[in-house]
C-alpha cells in the first residue's frame, strides 16, 4: 500500500466531525450463548422452583392455621359434650317423676285414670 | 529443596492435621453427648417449650333404666385449690374465698397455712360458684376440672345404684360391682403451642391402658321404682314402722322392674345420711317371712299329690297343741278346705297340710323355689337365709316352718319364689343389669333370661294361682290388694320376730308382708311388700297390701295393661267366688278364676251398629263388649268390619273407619 491510499483509508475512518477513528470492522454483534428453547426450560425451572418453595411456605402457614383452628374446634367439641352432658343432667333432674307427679296433681289438677277410663288400643 | 526443610513441612502438615482432628472430635463428642447422652433431657426441656399436655379427668360411664333415663351421670366440674407459698395476705384471701364457698373462714385460713405446695380449698363446686371464684382472680387460687358424680333422681333406686367417692371409684352398690366397666382412663392430649402459648397442632389422644368407659342399662322401670318407693315410705312412715322393702319383678324373665328400701338415702350426699341406710337390705337382710310361706306349702302339697284344693282339715278351733307349746289362730276355725287353710292363713291347717306332706319334703321344695341358697342376682352382699335341717328341726321347730316361722329369707328369694308360681312353675334368675355397652355404643355384654330350674308343674302352678286370688278377696286376709280391673293373687304374711333380748319371740315386733302377682290370668308383675316393726295394727293385709295395690295399678297403667271389662263392673269381680264363707263352717272356695265366664256372659248377643259414634263412645262400647276395636280414619264411624248383627260369639275384634262430618 502507497502511502497516499494509507493516508484515504485513515481519513475515511475518521469522523468527518470529530475527526476521531472509529473502526468498527472488529465489532461484533453480540449473540446471546443460550437458544429459546432453554431459556423457557429454564424460566420454567424458575417458576417450578419459586412456585414449589412458595406452595411450601403457604403449606406450612395454611397447616398452622389449620392446626389452630382445629385445636379451638377440639376446645369446642369439649365444651359442647360437657355441655350437653350437664343439659342430659338438668332434664334428667327435671323429668324426675318425683317433681313431676306433685305439679301434675297440685298446678294442672291432674288425677291418676280409673280403671274404667283406661282404654289400651291394639 | 533441602530435607531438613521438607521435614519441617511435613511437621507442620502434622500439626495442622491434628489440630483439624481435635477440633472435628470435640464436635463430634459434643454432638455424642447432646443427642445421645442427653437426649431424653434435653427433648424434655425443648418439649416443654412447644408441647403442653391437657390432662382430661377419668370419665365414669352413665347408668340408664329399662326406657334408657339418666340414672347416674358424671359432668365436670370445678375444684378450687391453693398454693399457699405464692399467696401474700392469707387472711384476706380466706375471706374472700369464704363468702363464696360458704365456708368458715378460719378452716380454709387453716389450709392456707399449712407448709405444703398444694392444698385443696374446696372440691367439686358447683359451675356458678366456679365462675365466681375465678372472677375474684386471686395469686395463688386456681381452679381445675374434675368429675362428679350425680343421681337426677335422687332418693330413687339409691339402695341399688349405691354411690362412687370423690376420687370416681365405686363405693356401693352397682357403682361398686360394675366399677371396672363404668371407670375409664384418664385421657391426656397433647398439643403444640405457640409463644403466646395457644395451641396450634392437637395430637391424637395416647390410647389409654386400660378400655374406656361402659355404660349400664338397668332392668329397673324409673317410673315404678318412683311409685314403690313413694308408697312403700308413705306406709312406713304411716305405721311408724322401722324400714321396709318392695321389690317388683317380671316374672317371665327374671328383670327387677324395682328394688325400693326404706330408710331412704340421698346419693348426692350419702355421707350425710348413716352408713347402715346405703344398704340394700332386700338382698342382705334377711327375715322371717311368716304366712306367705303357706303359698309354697301349698304349691309342695299339690305337687306331690298329698291334698287336692278340696281336701279338708279340722283347725282346731284356733287352738293346737304341737311339740310341747300351743299353736294359735288369729280366728277360731273348724273344717277348712286346703283352699280355705291358705287363704284365711291358718296356722293349725297349715301345721296338718304339713304334717301330711312331710318336713323333709317341704324342705326340698323350700330349696326348689330358691330358699337358703343365693339367687345369683348382679347385686352385692346377697345372703341366703336359713332353713333348718330335718335332723336339727325340732317337732315344734318343724310345725313353725309350716307357717314360716324358723327360717328366714330375703326379700328377693320370696319374690322370685312367688314369680315362679306366677310362671307357671318355672323358677328364673333374678338380674338387674340389662345391657353394658361401650363409649361407642357397641353391646360388650347382655344379660337375657334364664331358666333356674322348673319347681312345680305348670298345672299345680295354675292352680295355686287360682286359689291366691281367695286371698284378695272379700273373705281373704288382703282385700285391700285387689286392684280394680286386674286379678290379683298373692299371700299375706305376719311373722313374728325375735327379740334380740329375751331371744324369744316377741309380742309388739312382727313383719308384715304382702307378695302376690297381677293380671292373674297372664302374670306381669310379681311384688313384694315388706313392712318392718309397723307400730299398731300390723297385719300384713291391712300394712302391706294397700301398697301392692298402688304399685300395683300404677305399674300396671304405666305398662299400659288393658284392664280386664268383667273385671270392671263390681271390683272384686273375678276374685274367687267365695261370698257365702263365713269363719266357722266354711264352705270350699270355687278355685277357676271368673274371668272367662263373665267375659263370656258379655259377649253373648250380636254385635251393634257404630255408625255416627264418635271414637270415645266406640272404644268405650267396644270394651264393654270385650271386643278388640282397630280404628281407622278420623271423625264419626262411618262403616264397620264385621257388620252390625253378627254373633258376639264369633267375633274378637271389629274395624271401624271414621270420617269427619260434613264430608
Amino acid at each position: 500500500m502507497t502511502r497516499p491510499e494509507k493516508v484515504n483509508r485513515m481519513k475515511g475512518s475518521r469522523n468527518a466531525h470529530t475527526g476521531i477513528r472509529i473502526t468498527n470492522t472488529r465489532s461484533k454483534r453480540r449473540k446471546l450463548p443460550l437458544t429459546p428453547r432453554q431459556v423457557v426450560l429454564i424460566l420454567l425451572m424458575l417458576f417450578s422452583f419459586m412456585g414449589s418453595g412458595i406452595g411450601y411456605v403457604w403449606s406450612n402457614f395454611e397447616t398452622t392455621q389449620i392446626g389452630y383452628d382445629l385445636s379451638q374446634l377440639k376446645q369446642e367439641e369439649m365444651r359442647l359434650k360437657e355441655i350437653n352432658r350437664k343439659l342430659r343432667l338438668e332434664l334428667a333432674t327435671l323429668k324426675s317423676p318425683k317433681r313431676l307427679e306433685p305439679l301434675a296433681v297440685q298446678r294442672f289438677d291432674l288425677v291418676q285414670p280409673k280403671a274404667e277410663q283406661i282404654i289400651v288400643l291394639p | 529443596m533441602k530435607v531438613e526443610e521438607k521435614k519441617w513441612i511435613r511437621i507442620r502438615v502434622y500439626v495442622v492435621a491434628l489440630f483439624f482432628m481435635l477440633g472435628l472430635g470435640t464436635i463430634l463428642a459434643r454432638a455424642y453427648q447432646l443427642q445421645v447422652v442427653e437426649d431424653d433431657y434435653l427433648k424434655g426441656i425443648a418439649d416443654k417449650g412447644i408441647f403442653a399436655t391437657i390432662t382430661l379427668p377419668p370419665d365414669r360411664g352413665f347408668v340408664y333404666d329399662r326406657e334408657g333415663n339418666e340414672l347416674a351421670v358424671s359432668i365436670q366440674v370445678g375444684s378450687v385449690f391453693a398454693h399457699p407459698s405464692q399467696i401474700q395476705e392469707k387472711p384476706k384471701t380466706a375471706v374472700k374465698l369464704s363468702k363464696i364457698l360458704q365456708e368458715p373462714t378460719d378452716s380454709i385460713l387453716q389450709k392456707l397455712r399449712r407448709k405444703r405446695s398444694f392444698v385443696w380449698i374446696k372440691r367439686r363446686i358447683s359451675p356458678a360458684v366456679t365462675a365466681e371464684v375465678s372472677r375474684l382472680n386471686l395469686i395463688g387460687v386456681g381452679i381445675t376440672t374434675e368429675s362428679r358424680r350425680y343421681y337426677p333422681e335422687r332418693e330413687i333406686a339409691a339402695h341399688l345404684m349405691g354411690f362412687s367417692g370423690t376420687d370416681n371409684q365405686g363405693l356401693e352398690g352397682l357403682e361398686r360391682k360394675y366399677d371396672r366397666y363404668l371407670t375409664g382412663a384418664q385421657h391426656k392430649l397433647v398439643c403444640m403451642e405457640d409463644a403466646f402459648g395457644r395451641p396450634f397442632a392437637i395430637n391424637k389422644p395416647t390410647p389409654p391402658e386400660k378400655a374406656g368407659v361402659h355404660h349400664l342399662t338397668l332392668t329397673i322401670d324409673k317410673e315404678i321404682q318412683y311409685k314403690a318407693q313413694q308408697a312403700l315410705h308413705s306406709a312406713v312412715t304411716q305405721t311408724k314402722a322401722k324400714g321396709g322393702h318392695c321389690v317388683v319383678v317380671d316374672p317371665k324373665t327374671g328383670e327387677i322392674l324395682a328394688m325400693a328400701v326404706v330408710p331412704q338415702f340421698n346419693p348426692n350426699i350419702f355421707s350425710k345420711f348413716r352408713p347402715d341406710t346405703w344398704r340394700n337390705r332386700a338382698v342382705t337382710d334377711c327375715f322371717e317371712p311368716g304366712s306367705t310361706m303357706k303359698a309354697f306349702l301349698l304349691s309342695a302339697a299339690l305337687e306331690e299329690g298329698v291334698v287336692s284344693p278340696l281336701t279338708e282339715f279340722f283347725c282346731e278351733e284356733g287352738k293346737f297343741k304341737v311339740g310341747g307349746r300351743v299353736v294359735h289362730d288369729t280366728h277360731e276355725y273348724e273344717t277348712l278346705t286346703v283352699a280355705d287353710i291358705v287363704v284365711r292363713s291358718s296356722n293349725i291347717g297349715a301345721i296338718k297340710i304339713g304334717q301330711k306332706l312331710g318336713y323333709e319334703r317341704f324342705c326340698r321344695y323350700l330349696k326348689k323355689f330358691g330358699f337358703s341358697e343365693k339367687t345369683g342376682v348382679d347385686l352385692l352382699g346377697e345372703r341366703a337365709g336359713f332353713i333348718r335341717t330335718t335332723k336339727h328341726a325340732r317337732t315344734i321347730d318343724q310345725a313353725n316352718l309350716y307357717f314360716g316361722q324358723g327360717m328366714s329369707t330375703t326379700s328377693l328369694q320370696l319374690v322370685m319364689a312367688m314369680a315362679a308360681i306366677a310362671n307357671g312353675g318355672q323358677l328364673m334368675r333374678p338380674y338387674v343389669v340389662k345391657e353394658i355397652v361401650d363409649d361407642a355404643g357397641h353391646q360388650v355384654e347382655e344379660t337375657t333370661p334364664q331358666v333356674v330350674r322348673r319347681v312345680i308343674s305348670f298345672k299345680t302352678a295354675k292352680t295355686v294361682a287360682s286359689i291366691l286370688t281367695g286371698v284378695v278377696g272379700e273373705e281373704g286376709t288382703a282385700p285391700k290388694a285387689a286392684i280394680k280391673g286386674f286379678g290379683v293373687a298373692g299371700k299375706t304374711g305376719t311373722a313374728q320376730k325375735i327379740d334380740p333380748r329375751t331371744k324369744a319371740y316377741s309380742k309388739r315386733k312382727y313383719v308384715a308382708t304382702f307378695v302376690g302377682f297381677t293380671p292373674v290370668e297372664d302374670p306381669k308383675l310379681v311384688i313384694l311388700v315388706v313392712i318392718d316393726e309397723p307400730e299398731g295394727i300390723a297385719y300384713g293385709g291391712l300394712v302391706a297390701a294397700p301398697v301392692f295395690q298402688k304399685v300395683g295399678s300404677w305399674a300396671l297403667n304405666h305398662l299400659r295393661a288393658a284392664p280386664r271389662p268383667g273385671l270392671l263392673a263390681g271390683g272384686d269381680a273375678g276374685q274367687v267366688d267365695q261370698a257365702s264363707v263365713s269363719p266357722k263352717s266354711a264352705q270350699p272356695i270355687a278355685v277357676a278364676p271368673q274371668v272367662k265366664r263373665i267375659a263370656q256372659e258379655l259377649r253373648q248377643g250380636v254385635l251393634p251398629d257404630f255408625t255416627r259414634m264418635g271414637m270415645r263412645q266406640v272404644l268405650k262400647k267396644g270394651r264393654d263388649l270385650g271386643l278388640k276395636v282397630c280404628l281407622k280414619g278420623s271423625g264419626l264411624a262411618v262403616a264397620q268390619q264385621p257388620e252390625p248383627g253378627c254373633s258376639l260369639s264369633q267375633v274378637d275384634s271389629v274395624e271401624i273407619h271414621f270420617k269427619p262430618p260434613g264430608r
